[in-house]
């Protein structure tokens, strides 16, 4: 139908449009801040370095002032390069110190000191004005200069020159730069999720029903109107359609009555017959209600899930980076466990109860419905990190991460059983990708933002901004995910058989235990627990700096679901791509065992984030595939709670078997165990697959003979 | 009703504002932290030199009372950097803080003593610092003994107003950029709105009159000039003769059934 088509692309255009020239805008202000910021931080660091070298020279000058005052020659003093080294040793930014008389001619220097600066001094004692007090710094080859006048008798006798490394104090700068970056980045993320959905809800669902509503119209269906969500021009044109359809209804029923009563008293035959004829032309060619028009009944809208879903998994990435360092600052030598095991317990504990909580959420969710159950463990997740505000010991720590996890596993398991419960088979790649990207912008989000703010605002209050953050979920929860009717899942759950029973499907076994459980298993492993540890206790990264290295795996993956689902869709043989994908993680974190440095996370954590995203969504998307050939007597629900059951297992039971291995071994060998695994795991899913495929190909050669 | 380009005009703000103050915000944590490391950085070095000419002393075996000249030292310390209130040495006497020497003469109260040793306990390094009262900021630097024991320490106090007096002009100048570019949001939304959306707005008022003009006088004219596109003008046509039609049919119905009645 063109009404369709030409209408939404109309409005579709004027949409795409209006978002990317708001984001641009964004960027665009954002940049001019960005600027702004650089500028003054630059400033301030250089100012603030400065002062602090001053405060160094000032201590060496007051041991030469005193040692003028003895009356010892100012050129003649003994050990001065070994006094000027060892105050080299407690300013690691310094790369020189010097010591010139009042005319620039160098007596004393530090061990370290390049000759060829050595003329930059004359031309500077040239140049200083005598009564000059604090003396103006300046750049010398690769060094900042910090000059201090070296006086006796309110007389200069000479000058010391600190020699600040421009690395070091670039390094500074481009650290700030980063941070910078990463608030940009997160600013316009945030922005972009909040954008899209308030467009969505107050333009893109409105003008959709519009769209529908007119397109009944043109093809003369009066039999439903449109639901009316806005009260601008949208809504006023709707309302007035749904006004039209009413009075035609109304009128072609009465006048169908009105003729019903002159048939029955009017002699007539043959203008009887005229109205019979107009009639039944109306009949042929309208569609009417039978009785009054009834409203376009409200379709779940899946997209909703978005916000609501970013919202809980930000609260819990915001503290993942964090956990690790915050939990090792309890540690005492008397401990029984490693410093190792201390940072990753609150994570372990936290998987653990989540893990317990998965599967509840289900149980929960059949009987009061999916917004119930959002809410009640969004209030949970709510109230451990309350727990954790408030109390500032490991056993509250501990105690506010289990309650935490129950609430989260809930809410958590509750989003991804509301996107299987409302969405068809074709749609499941889409509607698994929204969870995704819900997933994987709160990793950008989260992971850097955690760094940022304890440094910023301690670890309390960013408990406290967690618990804040569950607050507008569950606002969002109770006002965006619905329970449908002729949806609901009381209906399903008679259903349904126990997932367990499935596993006599090989293939779907296969799939699954083989395939599904390992890289899950991995997934919270290497994010909640490995990734932040080894980046923080084992190579030295501040939490700042490991959560910018973890929002790598939020951009990837924020980047490519979309592009992904395309891709995965059309596929001729997407179980290929499962194997292949389990390859591709057990590769990267082999890469990370073995290059041990920051770089090397880096790179194989954006390996990893490729492998994963494809492995999650192929997954999802060839589930009910991998099944339906040989049972399609199962419904989906069956072979999704099937998957969800071994996947919750696998992201409960990751971080308690690292914790355990982590105990035991160093961390590159807890990696490599873990890529072990999951070769292992998956070359018998691809045998299976090999021999699967070699059975197949012998029964459809069999079959024409 | 709300108009359409000014509720979109609203939307695109907000979410400009959002993302613009969330940025502010999170810099603003930024260059307090960078500011206050440094600041703290600079005074580390003086209570370090401290430590220095203390502990050799310590480590000789002389007391830290009988160190006559350490007076000396902290109030040449004070004067070199104008910004510290006071400088304070200390030592620990079974969990009390007794202040040896100090350039002021107000005693210390004892939540700041608390405060003190619970800083210098907790903290895995030499240094230490904690906020106290609204205007106060501390760095302490722990002394030890011969064999490597904590006996004492030193802490200074400087007024964080003076370096908060700086970090609020460079703040003050970040929020009126801010605010700056909440103005520029104003007008560049006010300008989408109206660019982007009043075309839409206006095509779908002139839908909503031509309908309302129908169904009140069936022999009304289409007007189209307000709806700017070609293929959507196709379009609301065919839903508007659809519409015509079935009024006119029923129309029809209605003038058959009266001439029999």
């Amino acid at each position: 139908m063109t009404v369709d088509s030409n209408l939404r692309k109309y409005f579709e255009h004027i949409i795409v449009k209006t978002i990317i020239i708001t984001m641009l805008s964004s960027l665009f202000m954002a940049l001019i801040l960005f600027n702004f910021h650089t500028n003054v931080q630059e400033k301030t660091l250089q100012f603030e370095m400065d002062n602090r070298s001053r405060a160094v020279g000032i201590s060496i000058i007051n041991v030469f002032e005193h040692a003028l005052k003895l009356g010892i020659p100012f050129n003649e003093m003994v050990n001065v390069p070994e006094f000027l080294n060892n105050n080299m040793k407690n300013a690691n930014e310094l790369g020189y110190i010097t010591i010139t008389d009042a005319n620039g001619e160098l007596i004393y220097h530090t061990n370290n000191f390049k000759n060829s600066i050595r003329g930059s001094f004359k031309r500077f004692s040239l140049s200083v004005a005598s009564d000059e007090e604090t003396l103006p710094a300046y750049n010398i080859s690769n060094f900042h200069n910090v000059p201090l006048r070296i006086k006796t008798n309110n007389e200069t006798v000479g000058y010391l020159h600190l020699g600040v490394s421009q690395s070091i104090t670039s390094a500074h700068i481009n650290d700030v730069y980063y941070d910078i970056m990463t608030i940009l980045f997160v600013s316009l993320i945030v922005g972009f999720e909040f954008l899209i959905f308030l467009f969505r809800n107050s333009v893109t669902i409105p003008i959709t029903n519009l769209v529908n509503l007119m397109k009944r119209i043109t093809i003369f269906d009066y039999t439903t109107t449109a639901i009316i969500i806005t009260r601008d021009a949208i809504g006023e044109l709707i309302k007035c359609l749904n006004e039209f359809i009413e009075y035609i209804t109304a009128t072609a029923k009465r006048l169908r009555n009105e003729a019903k009563t002159i048939e029955k008293n009017y002699p007539d035959k043959d203008r009887l017959l005229m109205i019979n004829e107009t009639i039944h032309e109306i009949k042929e060619k309208y569609t009417f209600a039978k009785n009054t028009p009834v409203r376009e009944p409200v379709r779940p809208i899946i997209e909703n899930l978005r916000l609501p879903a970013f919202l809980i998994i930000l609260a819990e990435t915001v503290l993942v980076t964090i956990l690790p360092s915050f939990a090792a600052q309890f540690y005492e030598p008397s401990f029984i466990v490693s410093k190792y095991f201390l940072s990753g317990t609150p994570i372990i504990i936290f998987m653990i109860f989540a893990g317990f909580s998965i599967p509840l959420s289900s149980f929960i969710s059949y009987r009061i419905g999916f917004q119930k159950t959002f809410i009640l463990g969004t209030c949970i997740s709510m109230l451990g990190y309350l727990m954790n505000f408030l109390m500032d010991d490991l056993s509250g720590l501990l105690g506010g991460r289990a309650i935490a996890a129950f609430g989260y596993g809930i809410s958590y398991a509750c989003c991804q059983n509301y996107l299987a419960a409302y969405s068809e088979k074709d749609q499941r790649i889409r509607a698994y990708a929204i969870f995704a990207t819900a997933l994987a912008a709160a990793y950008i989000c989260g992971a850097p933002i955690g760094g940022i703010l304890v440094d910023n605002i301690g670890y309390r209050y960013t408990f406290g901004l967690a618990a804040i953050i569950s607050a507008i979920a569950l606002i969002m929860g109770y006002r965006y995910i619905f329970d449908f009717e002729g949806y609901t899942l009381h209906k399903k759950r008679q259903t349904q058989k126990n997932p367990l029973s499935l596993l006599r499907l090989k293939p779907l076994a296969f799939a699954v235990i083989a395939s599904g459980f390992p890289a899950r298993l991995i997934f919270t492993s290497l994010i909640c627990l490995l990734y932040p540890i080894y980046l923080t206790t084992y190579l030295g990264n501040t939490p700042s700096n490991t959560g910018r290295i973890v929002m790598i795996f939020g951009i990837i993956s924020f980047l490519i679901s979309p592009l992904s689902v395309r891709f995965i869709t059309k596929i001729p043989n997407p179980r290929a791509l499962l194997i292949l994908s389990s390859f591709i993680i057990a590769g990267a974190i082999l890469l990370d065992a073995t290059f041990k440095s920051t770089i090397g996370a880096i790179v194989g954590l954006i390996i990893y984030a490729i492998g994963s995203v494809f492995h999650t969504l192929t997954m999802m998307g060839t589930l009910e595939s991998i099944a339906q050939k040989e049972f399609a007597n199962y419904s989906k629900s069956s072979i999704l709670s099937f998957y969800f059951v071994f996947e919750r297992i696998g992201m409960a039971a990751g971080p308690t078997i690292t914790g355990a291995l982590l105990s035991t071994f160093n961390l590159p060998d807890t990696l490599k165990i873990l890529a072990y695994f999951i070769i292992i795991l998956n070359s018998i899913y691809l045998a299976y697959f090999i021999y699967e495929n070699i059975v197949n190909s012998n029964e459809v050669t069999k079959v024409p003979a | 009703m709300i108009k359409m380009n000014n509720k979109v005009s609203v939307l695109i703000f907000v979410i400009l504002v959002l993302s613009l103050f969330l940025q502010t915000v999170l810099m603003h944590f930024r260059y307090h932290i960078t500011r206050s490391d440094l600041v703290n950085a600079r005074f580390n070095v003086i209570a370090n030199d401290l430590k220095g000419s203390i502990e050799k002393s310590l480590k000789l075996g002389i007391n830290l009372a009988h160190l006559k000249n350490t007076q000396r030292l902290i109030e040449q310390a004070k004067k070199q950097e104008p910004m510290i209130n006071s400088i304070t040495v200390f030592v620990l006497d079974q969990n009390n803080v007794n202040d040896v020497f100090k350039t002021s003469t107000v005693k210390s109260p004892t939540d700041l003593q608390k405060k003190i040793i619970s800083s210098l306990q907790s903290s895995k390094k030499d240094y230490w610092t904690f906020d106290y009262g609204t205007d106060s900021e501390y760095i302490g630097i722990t002394l030890k003994d011969a064999i490597g024991l904590p006996i004492g320490g030193i802490y200074m106090d400087y007024s964080s107003s003076i370096v908060n007096n700086e970090e609020k002009i460079e703040i003050s100048n970040l929020y009126l950029r801010l605010t700056i570019m909440i103005l520029i949001a104003f007008f560049l939304s006010f300008i989408m709105g109206n660019k982007l959306i009043k075309p839409l707005s206006t095509c779908l008022d002139a839908m909503n009159k031509n309908v309302q003009n129908l169904l009140s006088d069936k022999n009304h004219e289409v007007d189209l000039s307000q709806i700017s596109q070609a293929e959507l003008r196709k379009d609301f046509l065919n839903m508007y003769s659809s519409i015509k039609q079935s009024l006119e049919s029923l129309d029809y119905l209605q003038k058959w059934i009266n001439e029999i009645q």
